[in-house]
C-alpha cells in the first residue's frame, strides 16, 4: 500500500489530516476494517484542505509583499516554499492512486 | 524601523555611507583650509567637525546631526616678514593640525568601506534565500 | 476559494513597478551633477494597497506605477539633490524585489504545469 515519508509530516498538522490515522511511525499503512484503498482516498481528501490552507498563506502573504504591508521576504519564501512542497506531495499521491486504481481495474478476473 | 523588513539592513548602510561621506567633504574642507589665514572678515579659517547623530532608537540609521566649528585656540605663528602680521609680527592660522586630520580622514574611510561591505555580504544573504523559489 | 484578487495579475503589475523604479535610478544615476536636478521615485505598493481596500476588484488592473518628485532630499549648492549610495542602496532593494517577484510568477505557473501534469 501506500508508504508515507515521515518527512512530509511536519507539513500536515497531526490533528487536521487524517494520515496519522493510516501511517503510524515508520510509515505504512497498518490494515483496518474499511478497505486500505478507500482510507487512502478519504485522507487524500483532508489533505486536499490543508494544502489548501497553505495555498492560501501563501497566496496572502504574496499579496502583503506586493501591497508593502510585508516587506520580510524570507517568510515570504518560507510560506511559497512550504505551499510548493505539500502540493507537490498531493500531486504525487494523486497520480500514484490513479496509478494504483489503473492496475487493479486491469487485473484479468 | 521594523527589525523583520528584510530593506532594514540596506537603508542603515545607506545612511552610514551618506554620513561618512558628507563627513569626509568636512575633513577635505578642513585640509584644503588648513592655511586660510583670512576666511572673510579677517579671522583665519576655523576647523570644522561633524557631529553625528543615531535617527531614531533602538536599531536605527546615522545622520549628520550638525556640523560645528572647532573651538579650540587658532595656532599663532611668528612670521614678521608675511603681509598680514600684526604688530608684535604674528599671524593667526586656522587650528587645523594636518596629522589629526589625516587621521580623521583614513578613520572615515574605513567606516565606509565597513558600510559598503555590509551591503555586498547582504545581498549575498538574501540572494541565497532567494534561491529557494528557484 | 474565497480568494477573489488575480495574483499573477498583482505580480505582472509588481513587475512592471520594479521596472520603472529601475528607469528612475538609472535617470537619477545619470544626472548626479545635473544643476537644478531632483531626484525621481516611483510609487505603486501604496496606490496598489488603496485599491484592494476600496474593494472593486476590476480596479486593480488599472493600477498604474507613478513616477514622481518627492523632494524629500537634502538639496546640495547646485541644486541637485540626488546621493550616489542612497540610488546604490536602491538598486539593491530594486534588484531583490524584482528577482523575487519574477521568481514568485514562474512558481505559480509551475504549479498549473505540476497540477496538469505536463512538468518533467
Amino acid at each position: 500500500m501506500i508508504n508515507f515519508d515521515p518527512n512530509v509530516r511536519p507539513l500536515v498538522s497531526p490533528a487536521a489530516s487524517g494520515w496519522e490515522k493510516i501511517a503510524p511511525e515508520g510509515g505504512s499503512v497498518a490494515p483496518s476494517a474499511k478497505s486500505g484503498f478507500l482510507n487512502a482516498i478519504e485522507a487524500a481528501g483532508k489533505y486536499v484542505s490543508r494544502v489548501d490552507d497553505l495555498q492560501q498563506a501563501s497566496d496572502a502573504s504574496i499579496q502583503d509583499l506586493l501591497t508593502g504591508k510585508n516587506n520580510d521576504i524570507t517568510s515570504v519564501v518560507s510560506a511559497v516554499a512550504k505551499a510548493d512542497v505539500s502540493f507537490k506531495v498531493l500531486v504525487g499521491v494523486r497520480n500514484k492512486l490513479i496509478e494504483a486504481y489503473k492496475q487493479t481495474m486491469n487485473m484479468p478476473l | 524601523m521594523k527589525v523583520d523588513n528584510t530593506f532594514g539592513p540596506v537603508d542603515i548602510a545607506v545612511s552610514g555611507m551618506r554620513a561618512q561621506g558628507q563627513h569626509m567633504e568636512v575633513i577635505s574642507s578642513n585640509i584644503a583650509n588648513a592655511r586660510t589665514a583670512d576666511a572673510g572678515g579677517g579671522q583665519p579659517y576655523r576647523r570644522l567637525e561633524t557631529i553625528l547623530r543615531a535617527q531614531t532608537e533602538g536599531v536605527s540609521g546615522v545622520v549628520v546631526d550638525q556640523i560645528v566649528g572647532d573651538q579650540s585656540p587658532m595656532q599663532r605663528l611668528y612670521d614678521p616678514g608675511n603681509p598680514q602680521a600684526d604688530a608684535s609680527g604674528h599671524i593667526t592660522m586656522p587650528n587645523v593640525h594636518l596629522p589629526a586630520e589625516m587621521m580623521n580622514l583614513s578613520i572615515a574611510s574605513r567606516s565606509y568601506q565597513a558600510n559598503a561591505a555590509l551591503l555586498r555580504r547582504y545581498q549575498r544573504m538574501v540572494e541565497t534565500t532567494l534561491e529557494l523559489l528557484r | 476559494m474565497p480568494q477573489p484578487v488575480d495574483l499573477v495579475g498583482l505580480l505582472q503589475a509588481g513587475i512592471k513597478a520594479e521596472e520603472a523604479r529601475q528607469r528612475t535610478i538609472a535617470s537619477n544615476i545619470a544626472n548626479l551633477e545635473t544643476p537644478g536636478y531632483r531626484r525621481f521615485e516611483v510609487r505603486f505598493e501604496d496606490l496598489l494597497a488603496k485599491a484592494i481596500k476600496s474593494g472593486a476588484a476590476a480596479d486593480l488592473r488599472d493600477v498604474e506605477p507613478e513616477t514622481f518628485q518627492p523632494r524629500s532630499t537634502p538639496v546640495r549648492s547646485n541644486g541637485n539633490d540626488v546621493s550616489l549610495e542612497m540610488e546604490i542602496g536602491e538598486m539593491l532593494k530594486n534588484s531583490i524585489r524584482e528577482t523575487a517577484l519574477v521568481r514568485l510568477l514562474r512558481k505559480k505557473f509551475a504549479q498549473v504545469e505540476d497540477a496538469i501534469s505536463i512538468r518533467e
